[in-house]
């Protein structure tokens, strides 16, 4: 008991240090990571959308707003992880210094964690401010959206993170990532379209990316049309997320100790 | 008494055949200043870095606050600081805020940590640049408040990875005071370093290192003694002249380095003498023999700086 209180308040206080940095630089940060996907909201769901009909509420833009806000907190998730993790462990020392104070690779991986959490909820809620402003949120099952959002901090900054680790020997070996992993997911994850009409092998390679199943379960609770399938999605977050987490952690364990 | 820290047979191996360690034994004793020093290469960093765990030893016993580095990291990593060689303060944060989260680290918060990380700035002579980026300090400052940020957590060991080099002789001082009250005040300080005046200065013990050895240790006094006498000559000598005959004066040893000629002697007047008198006095220096003529002739060279 005494052992898990200490390990969350370590982890606590790697959280502290990524809040700290925030605050310094949350103007540029909001900029860079909100002025784009309102510019998609506007580009794909008023103007693009107005030539779409899908027979749903609200129209296209309603389809296409949860599918930007799970791209929104993808992207503030990954890049910040990618490029925050690459500075920390392989530029600025920081881990070196946290490496010779009581924090554990693990616990570090843990406060990223919670802190890319925090920055989905943070970006996806303002976000969900505009939906809200637009009249796109359909049902109040769209209250449940900040639960998608802080799930998808584990989820992107995993696998992030791991990656930042491994890119010892330079800095451009970051955008591999960022090229065969983030855009892929942009454009293919149901986020701009419905997926039904794909073929076969096409639709089950979206079903693998964990951006589809954000989507997906976005995109229902925001139209409030719930069916049991979204417990697949959600066992599969988890179940990516739990896989992907331990990988992060020995590799900054590696680097750390050796 | 316990040790503050103990090695036996303490060895380092990197793959896939590097011994930067090899088999070195210490103790160091409570509330003393220890010193490790040799050129670069000789395996200090990796002697400091098993010290707090952040490598594990590949052979030997070590022990330090009498806990197992490797075994009980947490533990250690609690009751010491370090200091480590290459700067690796928190660019994104101010001078302050470094204080408070590396204070965050050791699960330290609240108004008492804002006291001591004030206290510190103080103490190492940063008053008034609490709010300032690390980048805007001289590398000075940035070395003392690498040293201020060690101590946060009330360190009983500091680990001291050559804690001045690159810095100008005022910086250099303030750090030395600083660090010799802290000696007072009961803290033990493990550093390393290859400047031999700070060795001098400030370690009441050391071992010299070379090649991952250690091929001497003593206090300062007992090094020089033993290896240069209490004063030495030192001549300009042409490279290709013959080395003179000093017979009959009393003289321990003599080594040539380039155009020099370091003569080893508790009498320089007889000494000098003995060189027949072709020695113009701007070509001659009488000085007392210090730990940098110790290390020079056991590691037989030249610092590598």
């Amino acid at each position: 008991m005494s052992m898990a209180i200490g390990t969350l308040r370590r982890s606590a206080s790697i959280w502290r240090r990524e809040a700290l940095v925030w605050r310094h630089l949350y103007r540029t940060s909001i900029l860079l990571n909100f002025g784009q996907p309102l510019m998609w909201l506007v580009a794909f769901g008023l103007a693009l959308g107005s030539y779409i009909s899908l027979g749903r509420p609200g129209g296209y833009l309603s389809f296409v707003a949860p599918g930007l806000l799970a791209i929104t907190a993808m992207n503030v998730v990954t890049f910040d992880t990618l490029f925050g993790t690459w500075i920390k462990a392989h530029q600025w020392g920081v881990y070196d210094a946290v490496a010779t104070t009581p924090v554990s690779p693990g616990e570090v991986v843990l406060g990223n964690f919670v802190w890319e959490s925090t920055r989905a909820v943070l970006y996806g809620g303002v976000f969900m401010l505009v939906m809200a402003l637009l009249g796109l949120f359909h049902s109040p099952w769209g209250l449940l959206l900040p639960l998608v959002l802080a799930a998808m901090g584990p989820l992107f900054s995993g696998p992030a993170m791991a990656w930042a680790i491994l890119c010892k020997r330079s800095f451009h070996h970051l955008f591999y990532y960022t090229e065969l992993v983030v855009s892929p997911m942009f454009f293919f994850s149901g986020a701009f379209f419905p997926v039904e009409r794909l073929p076969a092998y096409l639709q089950a390679a979206i079903w693998i990316t964990p951006l589809y199943h954000v989507v997906t379960l976005a995109r229902s609770l925001t139209y409030g049309t719930l069916s049991w399938s979204l417990l697949v999605d959600v066992a599969y977050i988890a179940a990516l997320t739990l896989a992907l987490a331990p990988l992060a952690v020995r590799l900054l364990n590696r680097q750390l100790t050796s | 008494m316990p040790f503050a820290s103990e090695a036996r047979g303490l060895t380092k191996t990197f793959p896939p055949d590097r011994t930067a360690v090899d088999a070195i034994e210490f103790a160091i004793d409570d509330r003393e200043c220890f010193g490790f020093l040799g050129p670069n290469g000789a395996g200090k960093t990796t002697t400091m870095r098993m010290l707090f765990g952040r490598l594990r030893r590949t052979a030997g016993d070590l022990h330090v606050l009498g806990l197992d580095p490797d075994r009980q990291t947490r533990e250690v990593r609690c009751r010491i600081g370090v200091v480590t060689q290459e700067n690796n303060l928190d660019e994104d944060l101010t001078v302050f805020e470094n204080l408070l989260v590396h204070a965050g680290y050791f699960g330290l918060s609240g108004s008492a940590v804002r006291r001591r990380a004030a206290d510190l700035l103080s103490f190492m002579e940063l008053e008034g640049r609490e709010h300032s980026q690390v980048r805007e300090l001289s590398g000075g400052m940035q070395r003392r408040l690498l040293v201020a940020r060690g101590l946060i957590n009330q360190p009983e060991l500091l680990i001291l990875d050559e804690p001045t080099t690159g810095l100008d002789p005022q910086a250099r001082l303030v750090v030395w005071q600083r660090l010799g009250e802290l000696r007072e005040q009961g803290v033990t300080i493990v550093l390393t370093t290859h400047y031999m005046e700070e060795a001098s200065r400030l370690c009441d013990r050391l071992v010299v290192m070379d090649a991952g050895r250690i091929v001497e240790r003593g206090t300062p006094r007992d090094l020089i003694r033993r290896h240069a006498g209490e004063q030495v000559l030192e001549v300009r000598w042409p490279a290709g002249a013959d080395q003179p005959a000093l017979d009959g004066t009393p003289v321990r040893r003599v080594d040539r380095h380039g155009d020099r000629l370091l003569v080893f002697t508790d009498d320089p007047a007889a000494a000098l003498a003995g060189l027949g008198g072709r020695v113009p006095p701007e070509a001659m220096l009488i000085r007392p023999a210090t730990l940098e003529d110790v290390f020079i002739h056991l590691t037989g060279r030249e610092l590598q700086e």
